[in-house]
């Protein structure tokens, strides 16, 4: 494991933060004054309401709650689960059966059923997570149920008649009154949407975000998918288990009906009514369902009488979830968001000029650089990565056969050859992100040949890739901050409870992406959805994805195409610089301009095989390589009726 | 032994209903690879069809309303509910399928009731025994109706143009788009076919025991089971995993309690997916992008 | 002759990246006209764009002398112009005779389509020997043939292939082309030809387009674009020729382009 991490030095650089970050004092008064205003408004509506709406109050904060847990799973991550109901119900049944068949103290038992939800969630995460999304959703459902008809049949919960307990003695203090609920529950959640908040802007919410947006792009960055995936499941149990404990204290009584699949469906009403990209959505959601409710109550009654009430909420209920994900999948705050964004939207920023006054061929730019390199002596280093013998068949069609190469340090290597010949397998195979079907890779004469490509990052490769393979909903600076995954170490819960050192190791992220985006030119975009740029801009801001890790070998697929010729000759001369660097850098690239100008050597490769490796010049004078490009004239090719055995390919 | 065979012979008229409810998994995850958790209830609803035209019709027709009603259900949730969301990507597609699934189960028992319906067998008369086992005549008819339906299915898929396509579109949706297959059509037909075979084999089931409009979520998760036992793909395994279901369903309940042979089923459901995702099928359904 | 296809001033963009701009060209009856150029130059979204896998927003094209502004993908190959995409596609879990019946889904003849299969199989022999395996285990130049086949199903009046040489050996190369000869011969089909392998390409067609960067550079017959040294220096980079910025009609700062749909 050989990639850098933050060093001293660079800690001392970042001190002096990056202006234009929002990490200083005035966001930490920012932080104190909203908690304040929380707490306040919470504490007004405890003492200030009746006790009627006191305790609808305390159980909508209960909601708020579930809905939380499951915003970071679904919304973030993309994973749908329905497991709430169960984990709920593991923190309802755990504090009751622990505080009164047990004696035990509230808060041990709050913990320790806790902590049961968060085992339960690692074994069944963990495998789970491996498949398609929707298996989870089906498994997590069955979870529910399978509670469900647990407690519902064995005797040691009571079966159907349930168990009472006692309210939760906190030290001596027992919570008793709704108003005491309502304060504690909203104040929890409070704090758990703060985390929520916090973490959807830190390293690990981040690395969920870009999971939920692409799976390869995140696991190229360094991303343990199945990890990331499988602790924000925990991190869920463990919100919706703690919610259960506070209910069976404030109702003094657990019986199966709360923590069904019903249960878990309402989560997800409200978290889809709310909106699941920000935990506002559940906050909001949890409200706006609860007046719903009430208000359908009153109405129905009328209508159809009270037995009709029951069904015609959960109509409602399913109605509004289908209406809403079809007209809004955002939700109310994702309304309520770009409403903000449209008032606040300012005039686009002009784009300056291509400034391009002196007229520099990119032959000329390589000239420049070679002097440069002169001058300071540089030589070829080291083999960074080396391959042997790789072979990858789809099927039929063998992609790549029997390819091996070597990349220095400090050497620019292009791999060319014509459409179709193989160029992007073999960079796929480089990093991990396919099974070579024979042959072997090596970073720094570690192996990594079959490693996924998470654990290839580690070893110091980074990539990118021929379409932009960019996160949903994500700026620039976010997008090039998780490719500095690997460069941090802030896990899950010191993201959301943000620490000192989370707080600074945000910082001296921060510095390092805006570090790669001035260099790339990409500043000004920063705050910018990085899908909505243009494809050029967007090939860059893969590049800073992939250069802020500080990678040792860098493989880029196409990075020319959609950029213009200036920005063309300002990427060749960042790649000649990385080489300086001591960067192993690999392009596969069509602009033969700009890969006669860039490359110290080329690799040319058809029908998946090596054609001729060599210097630019050797390889543009080569026959073969003019055929393969060209084509062979037709007459010079007898046809022949037959495909030739075995392989057409050879 | 004649317990054994019991036990057997009903596992077998069950196994046609668990079956053909993932038979209807397994036709729309093909081709759309999308799991429609509104499986159980539109065949509930196509239960229910046939019980309201049991009312005029010979119960033979009734099971054909039956078939009719789960296949309009499911079509109108596809246009509905499925097709303006065809952008957003599987995991809205699924979540907005659950909230379909709740609006009929409650339009349902806002014009139902709670309360179990029943109506005539096709067949009058006592049970048929078996070498000393004894099966009610209607279960032959619904295991008589799922293989039925089976056989007409992989007929569609093996011979006809349609079917084929069908499968072409689920292999390689832009390739079928090139040769003019309309895609829209096609997912019109399977969720057509998933509806009404869940509707007419579950209709045919109400004569011997009763149809309850919350019968839908327990059925789509033991369907469920089914189609991963098929690998979501092959619906011959499909059928043979609704039985072994429902033969397990009859064991458990008969050696350990009634009360927990679900609990059992459903356990099996999460071990199954987390130890063998691919079913009675060799390799796991490739992941389509 | 009649003018089988007719494209006019097509421009097309993938979100904000404009890839075609102002493309026309046109194919009469019974003619084989090839359009080259690099890769990126925009070809396959053409092709894409006239068979309707992609949206027609701005432009004209007709064919057969009628307009194709309401149709949908099914009705261009109803109207009897069918795509050999690129890299094949062809089903690859169905069989090679599931695949060339597929290709006959518009027509709906079973009788006709019976013939046309023999008559595939007549001219790739190759694909009556393996009519029941599964077209993923052919090789590249199989998986060629049959999407060639496929498309001959659809008994078409224009035939639009996308790239029918990538990754293949010049001798399959060599075949493929002959055959595509052997098509025009002997129906009168008229073949647009889309190929990065410019003297293959060229060696077969009466006429070509040269497109770079999104635009029609140059046109004329196979024998002047054979001649043109422009063709070379769109593919090997203007450093074959010292001057700088040779290529006319590349405005530096005009983006040349990546097309997601060419992505392998």
């Amino acid at each position: 494991m050989s990639r850098s991490s933050i060093t001293k030095n660079d800690r001392a650089r970042a001190s002096a933060a990056h202006p234009g970050t929002a990490t200083g004092n005035g966001l930490r008064w920012f932080h104190g004054a909203a908690a304040l205003v929380w707490i306040i408004v919470v504490a007004a509506a405890g003492l200030g309401l009746s006790s009627y709406w006191q305790g609808i109050g305390a159980s909508v904060g209960l909601m708020a709650l579930l809905a939380l847990g499951m915003i970071p799973v679904t919304g973030y991550a993309g994973q749908f689960s329905l497991a709430v109901g169960a984990f709920y119900g593991v923190g309802a049944y755990g504090s009751a059966l622990l505080t009164m068949n047990f004696g035990w103290l509230g808060i041990a038992a709050i913990v320790v059923s806790a902590g049961v939800a968060a085992g339960a969630a690692y074994l069944l995460g963990r495998p789970i997570f491996r498949l398609r999304g929707h298996f989870l959703a089906m498994g997590t459902l069955a979870l529910s149920e399978v509670f469900f008809l647990l407690v519902n049949n064995l005797e040691i919960t009571g079966g159907s008649s349930g168990l009472p307990l006692m309210a939760l003695d906190v030290f001596g203090f027992e919570l008793f009154d709704t108003s005491q609920h309502l304060i504690l529950n909203w104040l929890l959640v409070g704090l758990v949407l703060w985390g929520c908040l916090r973490l959807a802007v830190g390293r690990e919410g981040r690395a969920l975000k870009a999971i939920r947006g692409h799976e390869a792009a995140a696991a190229s960055a360094g991303i343990d998918i199945v990890a990331s995936k499988t602790k924000v499941f925990i991190a869920s149990a463990v919100i919706s288990s703690l919610a259960g404990s506070l209910y069976a204290h404030q109702v003094m009584y657990v019986n199966p009906p709360p923590f069904g699949v019903a249960t878990a469906i309402d989560v997800l009403v409200i978290a889809v009514l709310g909106g699941m990209r920000s935990p506002w959505g559940a906050v909001v959601g949890a409200i706006v369902l609860e007046f719903l409710h009430q208000s359908i109550e009153g109405v129905l009654t009328q209508l159809l009488g009270s037995a009709a009430v029951g069904a015609g909420q959960t109509l409602v209920l399913g109605a509004l979830l289908v209406v809403i994900l079809i007209l809004r999948p955002d939700g109310i705050v994702g309304v309520a968001e770009s409403i903000v964004q449209r008032i606040k939207k300012k005039p686009a920023t002009a784009e300056p000029a291509t400034q391009d006054e002196e007229y520099v061929t990119m032959a000329q730019a390589r000239v420049t650089d070679d002097t440069v390199r002169e001058l300071e002596g540089h030589a070829l280093g080291e083999v960074v990565l080396s391959a042997r013998g790789l072979v990858k068949r789809f099927g039929g069609v063998t992609a790549v056969n029997d390819i091996s190469l070597d990349i220095y340090a400090g050497e620019v290597l292009a791999v060319i050859g014509p459409n179709g010949a193989g160029k992007s397998t073999l960079v796929n195979l480089l990093s991990g992100n396919l099974l070579p079907t024979a042959g072997t890779v090596s970073i720094l004469d570690e192996q990594v040949t079959g490693k996924p490509a998470h654990v290839v990052a580690r070893h110091g490769l980074s990539r990118s890739f021929q379409t932009p393979c960019l996160f949903e909903g994500m700026d620039v600076l976010s997008t090039v901050k998780v490719g500095a995954h690997l460069r941090g170490h802030i896990g899950m819960l010191r993201s959301s409870v943000p620490t000192p050192g989370a707080l600074r190791e945000e910082r001296e992220l921060d510095k390092l992406a805006h570090e790669v985006l001035d260099r790339l030119g990409l500043a000004r975009f920063a705050s910018e959805d990085a899908k909505n740029l243009s494809l050029g801009q967007q090939k860059k801001i893969e590049i800073a994805r992939a250069l802020v890790s500080s990678p040792k070998v860098l493989l880029l697929d196409e990075p020319c195409a959609g950029l213009n010729k200036a920005e063309k000759k300002s990427l060749l001369v960042l790649l000649r610089q990385l080489g300086r660097e001591g960067i192993a850098v690999l392009v596969i690239e069509h602009d033969m301009e700009f890969v006669m100008a860039c490359a110290d050597r080329v690799h040319v490769v058809n029908f998946g095989a090596t054609l001729k490796v060599g210097t630019p010049a050797e390889v543009q004078g080569d026959q073969a390589v003019i055929d393969a490009y060209l084509g062979v004239p037709s007459d010079s090719v007898k046809a022949v009726d037959e495909p030739l055995e075995p392989e057409v390919i050879r | 032994m004649e317990v054994a065979l019991q036990l057997v012979l009903s596992a077998l008229a069950v196994g046609a209903i668990y079956g053909s409810m993932g038979i209807g998994y397994v036709v729309i995850h093909r081709m759309t690879g999308m799991v429609n958790f509104a499986q159980g209830d539109i065949a509930v609803a196509g239960a229910f069809g046939a019980v309201v035209a049991s009312a005029v019709l010979p119960p033979l027709a009734a099971i054909g309303v039956g078939a009719l009603t789960g296949a309009v259900a499911s079509v109108l949730m596809y246009h509905l509910a499925i097709f303006p969301l065809r952008k957003q990507g599987l995991l809205v597609q699924t979540i907005v399928t659950l909230g379909v699934g709740i609006v009929i189960r409650s339009i349902l028992q806002l014009i139902f009731g709670t309360g179990p319906r029943q109506f005539d067998p096709i067949t009058a008369g006592g049970p048929v025994n078996v070498f000393g086992a004894s099966l009610p005549q209607q279960a032959f008819w619904v295991i008589g109706i799922a293989l039925i339906a089976y056989v007409a299915l992989a007929l569609f898929f093996e011979r006809t143009l349609t079917g084929k396509a069908l499968s072409a579109c689920a292999v390689n949706s832009y390739a079928a788009g090139v040769v003019g297959i309309n895609l829209t059509f096609m997912a019109t037909v399977a969720f057509a076919l998933s509806g009404a075979v869940a509707g007419a084999v579950l209709a045919t089931q109400v004569p011997t025991s009763f149809i309850t409009v919350g019968a839908g979520f327990a059925l789509g998760l033991k369907g469920f089971i089914a189609a991963i036992l098929g690998g979501f793909d092959k619906i011959g395994l499909t059928l043979a995993g609704g039985f072994l279901i429902a033969l397990v369903e009859n064991v458990a309940s008969r050696s350990i309690s009634t009360a927990h042979s679900e609990t059992i089923l459903f356990v099996l459901l999460i071990a199954l997916l987390i130890l063998r995702p691919q079913g009675l099928t060799r390799k796991l359904v490739v992941e389509r992008v | 002759m009649t003018k089988m296809l007719e494209v006019s001033k097509v421009n097309y963009s993938y979100g904000r990246a404009q890839v075609l701009y102002d493309v026309s060209f046109e194919a009469a009856e019974g003619e084989i006209v090839t359009i080259i150029g690099p890769n990126g130059a925009g070809k396959s979204t053409l092709l894409n764009v006239v068979a309707r896998s992609h949206k027609l927003r701005r432009g004209n094209i007709r064919i057969a002398e009628r307009g194709t502004e309401k149709l949908s993908q099914a009705g261009i190959v109803k109207l009897g112009c069918v795509l050999v995409p690129e890299g094949r596609q062809v089903f690859s879990s169905l069989t090679v005779h599931d695949n060339l019946v597929l290709g006959g889904y518009v027509s709906r003849r079973s009788g006709t389509a019976k013939a046309t299969i023999e008559r595939v199989f007549d001219i790739f022999p190759r694909l009556a020997e393996r009519s029941n395996q599964l077209a993923g285990t052919l090789s590249g130049g199989e998986q060629q043939m049959l999407a060639i086949g496929r498309a001959m199903l659809s008994r078409p009046k224009v035939m639009l292939l996308d790239e029918p040489s990538l990754g293949l050996a010049p001798q399959m190369t060599a075949r493929i082309m002959e055959v595509l000869g052997e098509l025009r011969r002997e129906s009168g089909l008229t073949i647009v030809l889309v190929e990065q392998n410019a003297h293959a390409a060229l060696g077969l067609a009466d006429r070509g387009y040269l497109m770079s960067g999104g635009r029609v550079l140059t046109s004329g017959t196979s024998a002047e674009l054979k001649a043109d040294k422009m063709v070379q220096q769109v593919y090997l980079g203007a450093s074959a020729d010292p001057a700088p910025d040779a290529n006319p009609g590349l405005a530096p700062e005009q983006p040349s382009t990546a097309l997601p749909s060419e992505a392998k």
